[in-house]
């Protein structure tokens, strides 16, 4: 893949370890860690994290350290066809793991919080429930959860594809054919009538310029490492068992409901790839800990780079310092939260549900 | 493509072309007075020619299963359909050929292409299907931008230039694969065309890896068993080193 395709993101940044292709980073001026607990950010596998900081002023990563969080960012890196026997549990048990330690590490050896979105956000809630003790708070971004829930068109993509097929022929997934997958679920608007309303020669430089960078990050779709892809594809968009108490990963069984921290989930209203019950069903499994939902008006990509990208920076970067996720001025409409007293009674509901 | 079937090919480029013909034809035809038929007159005229009898007969002559066509229109498709049986090489006699008990010092290799031929005979059935489903969706569009342009009419909301058209077209065809990708039909067709290509290439892969073989060069399925080898090894290293972090974190001074 050539440079100009891979597309780089626009704050300041520092590698601070690797292993294999992925790279740890850590964002923000200076190189001596700070003293409030630090963010670990857990994007997706397909797709790439550069979307997070994807332009000037449309950067969320930005936006978090703007607003005190000292952020750190998991990459996958781009595997190839080495890794097509990288499993979910190398993901989990390995990789994440260790950047979990590492940036535990610079902190002290304290738990740290932890932000996954999308499939990320999967990861980051299979982590929590297997290492319970190593984590602090947990935010999930436009996070699939009941993979049959609402209208889920990835899962009526795959439903009918022998995956274990898939795999066995390809062995590492290529990235081309994950974004001809996105591309066939609305294929008139992504392959031409995005084009006929493009930014021209006279508009806003700014927009032009987001506009570019954003059709550069689409087509920047890295491999998918073969056995990582079968058991996710598989287990979770064909037989759900992530819902159901019953995703095993590396023998161990990934049970929702054992997560005891303090959990943000947030999803887009309009996000045609992760419908909002898909996202909610998260509040029903966790029936322990604290756990908040919020709404956000925008689809899959558009609450992080849309022109209300702050109104997610800002939920986030609240709840993680006061575990509030919305600011102080009675403006939670959409905020629903539910706690539950450590015996596992409910304590409190308060605000309400607009989600 | 390894083995061609011209007019297979044809005729199945030719049935989206037909949806996207009649398409233009029932929009010339059927709001005229909004704006889009004149644009469209006017662009033929443009080229030297009337466009309208063009289109309609571009229309009837591919618009196999519209019950209004004329009789050339209703005949030509079996007939297409017949004449490509005819054609140079008919599957019937292919599958003859090809599919014959192997025998000989060869035999693993002729089993190995005709492995291939199936692949292929499969996948190009998966393939007619899924365009059969396509075209279904344009036909669906067809209709909705119809009653679409219908619509602006009645309310005299003419249809400003071309490119208002294009997004009307293109509005109206997403909505047609909104609603039938939905179907179970167009899912097994997608389906089956992806598990269709993926036996085709794990015959392709074993053909080629037969041959890299045989000429002394590593084979994709050599290269994926040491990867796993590799693999293995490493997620074991990887887990004894845990192992040993845990040890001497309990007796507090480093294993060597």
């Amino acid at each position: 893949m050539s440079g100009l395709r891979r597309a780089e993101g626009v704050t300041p940044r520092e590698e601070i370890w690797r292993q294999d292709r992925l790279r740890l980073y850590r964002y923000g001026p200076g190189s001596a860690p700070g003293h409030g607990v630090p963010l670990l950010i857990v994007y997706a596998l397909v797709n790439r994290p550069t979307m997070l900081d994807l332009a000037p002023g449309r950067s969320f990563i930005a936006g978090l350290l703007a607003r005190g969080i000292e952020v750190y960012l998991l990459d996958w890196g781009y595997p190839d066809a080495a890794d097509r026997h990288l499993a979910f549990e190398d993901y989990l048990d390995d990789y994440l793991d260790s950047c979990v330690s590492q940036v535990s590490a610079r902190h002290g050896g304290q738990p740290i919080d932890l932000l996954g979105v999308c499939q990320g956000g999967v990861i980051s809630l299979c982590y929590a429930a297997l290492h319970p003790g190593r984590l602090r708070r947990l935010v999930t971004l436009v996070t699939p959860v009941d993979f049959a829930a609402g209208d889920n068109s990835l899962a009526r993509l795959v439903r009918d594809v022998d995956v274990d097929a898939l795999v066995d022929a390809l062995g590492t997934v290529p990235g081309e054919l994950m974004s001809a997958g996105y591309l066939a679920l609305q294929p008139h608007q992504q392959l031409v009538r995005k084009y006929l309303a493009m930014p021209g020669r006279d508009a806003d430089p700014e927009e032009r310029d987001l506009f570019l960078r954003m059709e550069q990050w689409i087509y920047d779709s890295p491999a998918q490492a073969g056995e990582m892809f079968r058991q996710f594809a598989r287990d979770c968009f064909q037989r759900n068992l992530l819902v159901r108490g019953e995703l095993e990963i590396g023998g161990q069984r990934i049970d929702l409901s054992r997560i005891r921290l303090p959990v943000l989930n947030v999803y887009g209203r309009r996000d045609h790839l992760v419908p909002p019950p898909s996202s909610q069903a998260l509040g029903r499994l966790l029936d322990g800990g604290d756990y908040t939902e919020r709404a956000i008006d925008g689809g899959h990509i558009g609450i992080f780079v849309g022109r209300r990208s702050e109104e997610l920076q800002d939920c986030v970067a609240n709840w993680l310092k006061t575990g509030a996720a919305d600011p102080g001025d009675g403006s939670g409409a959409a905020c629903r939260r539910t706690a539950i007293s450590a015996a596992g009674t409910r304590a409190g509901e308060g605000g309400s549900s607009a989600a | 493509m390894l083995l061609p079937r011209p007019l297979d090919w044809l005729f199945d480029g030719a049935e989206l072309g037909a949806a996207y013909a009649e398409a233009v034809a029932r929009l010339a035809a059927a709001a005229p007075e909004a704006g889009a038929g004149q644009i469209l007159q006017r662009a033929a005229r443009e080229l030297g020619r009337s466009g309208r009898p063009i289109l309609r007969l571009w229309a009837q002559l591919w618009s196999l299963e519209e019950p209004s066509v004329g009789p050339a229109g209703r005949a030509l498709g079996p007939a297409l359909r017949a004449l490509d049986q005819l054609s140079f090489w008919p599957q019937a006699l292919l599958d003859q050929a090809i599919l014959r008990p192997a025998l000989g010092p060869l035999r693993e290799v002729a089993e190995g292409g005709q492995q291939l031929w199936l692949a292929w005979r499969e996948l190009e059935r998966a393939r007619r299907n899924w365009l059969g489903q396509q075209a279904r969706v344009q036909a669906r569009a067809q209709s909705l931008l119809v009653e679409r342009l219908r619509g602006r009419h009645q309310r005299e909301e003419p249809v400003a230039d071309l490119r208002a058209l294009s997004v009307l077209w293109l509005d109206a065809s997403e909505a047609a694969h909104a609603q039938l990708s939905r179907d179970d039909g167009f899912l097994l067709a997608q389906g089956q065309l992806v598990n269709a290509l993926s036996a085709w290439r794990v015959e392709l892969r074993e053909a080629g890896d037969g041959l890299l073989m045989r000429l002394g060069l590593p084979s994709r399925r050599e290269l994926d068993a040491a990867h796993e080898r590799i693999h293995r090894q490493g997620r074991e290293l990887r887990q004894l080193r845990r192992r040993l972090d845990q040890l001497e974190n309990s007796i507090g001074t480093p294993v060597t």
